[in-house]
């Protein structure tokens, strides 16, 4: 062979020998992370956190990722799945477009587009928004050997979560907790019943009646011994159950919290959203969004001089709103501020405790009171940050600390934020549209001009 | 003459050209107005999120208002006379004659060109030094997305430039080039069409995927690595063309 076909031929190697070192170096680079993130708060780099429950992973996990084919969240969440594969080779994941693919999503329970299913070991968890700390959670969730036991207390008019009411029952926060891989049952503590041992959280959702001081003897000596109880405790409810709650520096107040600003848009004045998250607790700071509570009353930590309490407030109510001391309120539905009877906010509502202890081998009892029980029902737990305040204290109360504290780095203001005045964005417009093309136009016209002039 | 000479010939060329003006002010003014509404847009509905970066990645990166896009538009009326000019009025022969090597005619072409973009992008860093007085810019991801620029720039000058090495119609080698980094844009926009491996391949293959991790302020070995391979590639393809006509006869 020789002339024209010869160089053809050369040309024809040499095109499909550079294409497929191209092809060959970036597949060796697909499973290598070699980058460098510049971004202020290193938003594309796994957290020492992510990168540790990735390298013990015992089990593959395998992640499919259900996407709508033009969501522009795509390239960041594969991006994400992508880091998570370089680290461990256990993990595997797919996207699948749920629009071409309906039945794929039917089959593993998803319905909307963002979904992540994460498997292993014959377990399963589904949850949307894909974020880091999400997918972290959700892989050590169903990697891990035990499943904690959560109790919910029966015995004094609680919500139950085998109650599928709108308004009273909580079988959607059974399902939630469910989903985080906690086995929930009821339980009762009448008449000298113990706590079992197994038991990782005890929750007393809401009691009507008041609760026996014998049954509130047995729940002081859990927390005692280490044990970890969530109160959801509703205005004028089960009376003595604010005395025992105040033995632990938590001062339960007799009054229904009322915000006019920040009530439910068409609902009552009673029913608002809690817009003042804690940053000091990872139980609220986790939060994407504000709890939405309705009839709530204040609850407060009272510092302890001795030290053997220490206490965080979780949730404050808004500036505009005030704690009322109208003994009327829950029944007419509306009040209006009066001095001398009321208190002006923001009003805490909802208080973390953890029990110092001098013994060694107990480990220090923690204690969640939230001064409302309907955000967690059926009806209001899909709302806002209801369902991950539940979860988030759950997880905090069972020292599963790692579901709850990898956040979101905070925003740094006036960094990731930025605002513009109605006179700097006409600046801007002026600045790139008008006097930057003009500079160009009038330096070629003088170009040309002299050009022509100067032959 | 010598790659210096060649280069300042050809920078000169652009310079003394009015279509240079006129690319360079509709760039800046399309440029402008983009940022203007992208920034209106996100201060009003992005009040209180963190949105600093994902502006710069709308601004740089996203389609269709975009800086991407207007190069994307502007470069092929930049690289069309590079050689389908030389060839048109037969200058081609007279450079061919020189002693010089095609690959000096080439870079000498091809560092004229990049540095045409260059004044260009840098026409742009208008936009963030205005948004750094009004408050503090992270300038790293910053500089990251105009790296990003960069490489797209330079990606788009290699491809412009072998087709008009093919041609010597200017319009057709302007044509012909948007065509192809046009499908280079959309080469991942087609998930109806394709199984989701085939789609993989072809997300590794485009472009605007790679550039968008630059975008967002990431520099990542297999994206720099992917423009690297995509600029020699076209260029190799250049100087096979420019060497063609030797053993092509014509």
């Amino acid at each position: 062979m020789n002339g024209p076909w010869r160089q053809w031929l050369q040309l024809a190697v040499a095109s499909i020998g550079l294409a497929g070192s191209m092809a060959m170096t970036e597949a060796i680079l697909a499973r290598h992370v070699l980058r460098v993130d510049l971004t202020p708060d290193r938003a594309y780099t796994l957290a020492q956190h992510s990168r540790q429950v990735l390298e013990n992973l015992r089990h593959d996990v395998r992640v499919v990722a259900f996407l709508r084919a033009d969501d522009p969240r795509n390239h960041e969440i594969e991006d994400l799945l992508w880091r998570l594969r370089a680290v461990s080779s256990r993990v595997s994941y797919s996207v699948v477009d749920i629009n071409r693919n309906p039945m794929a999503a039917r089959q593993f329970g998803v319905n909307a587009d963002g979904a992540l299913v994460v498997e292993s070991d014959g377990r399963r968890k589904v949850f949307s928004n894909p974020s880091e700390p999400l997918l972290i959670a959700a892989i050590l969730q169903i990697t891990r050997s035990d499943k904690k036991r959560v109790y919910f207390v029966t015995d004094h008019g609680e919500r139950s979560p085998q109650d599928s009411d709108r308004q009273r029952g909580m079988s959607t926060a059974r399902a939630a907790l469910a989903g985080e891989f906690y086995d929930v049952q009821p339980l009762s503590v009448l008449a000298g019943g113990s706590v079992p041992a197994d038991a990782s959280v005890v929750i007393l959702a809401g009691p009507h009646a008041d609760v026996l001081p014998a049954e509130l003897q047995t729940l002081a000596d859990y927390l005692a011994r280490g044990g970890a109880l969530l109160v959801m405790l509703d205005p004028q409810q089960a009376p003595n159950l604010v005395a025992f709650l105040r033995s632990y520096h938590v001062a339960v107040g007799d009054d229904v919290i009322v915000d006019p600003e920040n009530r439910l848009f068409a609902g009552d004045v009673l029913t608002m959203t809690i817009p003042g998250l804690s940053p000091r607790q990872p139980v609220s700071a986790a939060l994407k969004a504000p709890p939405l509570f309705a009839q709530a009353r204040s609850v407060e930590f009272v510092a302890d001089t001795e030290a053997r309490f220490g206490g965080v407030s979780l949730l404050e109510s808004s500036p505009a709103s005030w704690r009322s001391g109208d003994p009327d309120v829950l029944h007419a539905g509306t009040t209006t501020y009066v001095d001398g009877r009321d208190v002006r906010g923001p009003v805490s509502v909802a208080v973390s405790v953890v029990m110092r202890s001098n013994a060694r081998d107990v480990p220090p009892g923690r204690l969640i009171v939230v001064g409302d029980s309907d955000f967690a029902n059926n009806f209001f737990i899909e709302y806002l940050g209801n369902k991950d305040l539940l979860a988030n204290a759950v997880n905090w109360l069972a020292h599963e600390e790692e579901l709850v504290g990898v956040r979101p780095q905070q925003q740094q203001p006036g960094v990731n934020q930025f605002f513009v005045s109605a006179r700097q964005g006409r600046a801007a417009f002026w600045l790139g549209t008008v006097v930057q093309p003009a500079v160009f136009l009038v330096v070629g016209m003088v170009v040309f001009l002299r050009r022509r002039f100067t032959g | 003459m010598s790659f210096l000479a060649l280069f300042r010939k050809e920078l000169r060329s652009y310079f003394v050209s009015p279509l240079f003006y006129v690319v360079a002010a509709v760039f800046s003014c399309l440029c402008g107005f983009f940022f203007y509404t992208r920034l209106i847009f996100f201060v009003e509905y992005g009040f209180g999120v963190n949105i600093l970066g994902n502006f710069w990645l709308a601004f740089l990166a996203g389609a269709p208002y975009s800086i991407s896009m207007v190069l994307l538009l502007v470069m092929p009326l930049l690289t069309m006379r590079l050689l389908a000019e030389e060839k048109k009025l037969g200058t081609i022969e007279l450079l061919l004659t020189y002693p010089l090597r095609d690959r000096t005619i080439l870079a000498a072409k091809y560092t004229a060109c990049a540095s045409i973009l260059l004044v260009l992008l840098a026409g742009t860093l208008v936009y963030p030094a205005y948004l750094s007085v009004l408050q503090p810019l992270p300038w790293a991801p910053l500089l990251s997305g105009y790296l990003g620029l960069l490489f797209l720039g330079l990606s788009f000058i290699a491809c412009g430039l072998f087709i008009s090495a093919l041609t010597e119609n200017q319009v057709v080698a302007a044509i012909a080039t948007l065509g192809i980094l046009l499908l280079c844009f959309v080469l991942t926009w087609n998930e109806a069409a394709t199984s989701p491996p085939v789609l993989r391949v072809l997300a590794q293959m485009s472009m605007f995927d790679h550039f968008e991790t630059l975008a967002r302020g990431v520099i990542d070995a297999r994206d720099i690595l992917y423009f690297v391979f995509f600029i020699s590639f076209f260029n190799f393809l250049t100087l096979r063309a420019l060497e063609s006509r030797t053993w092509r006869g014509r």
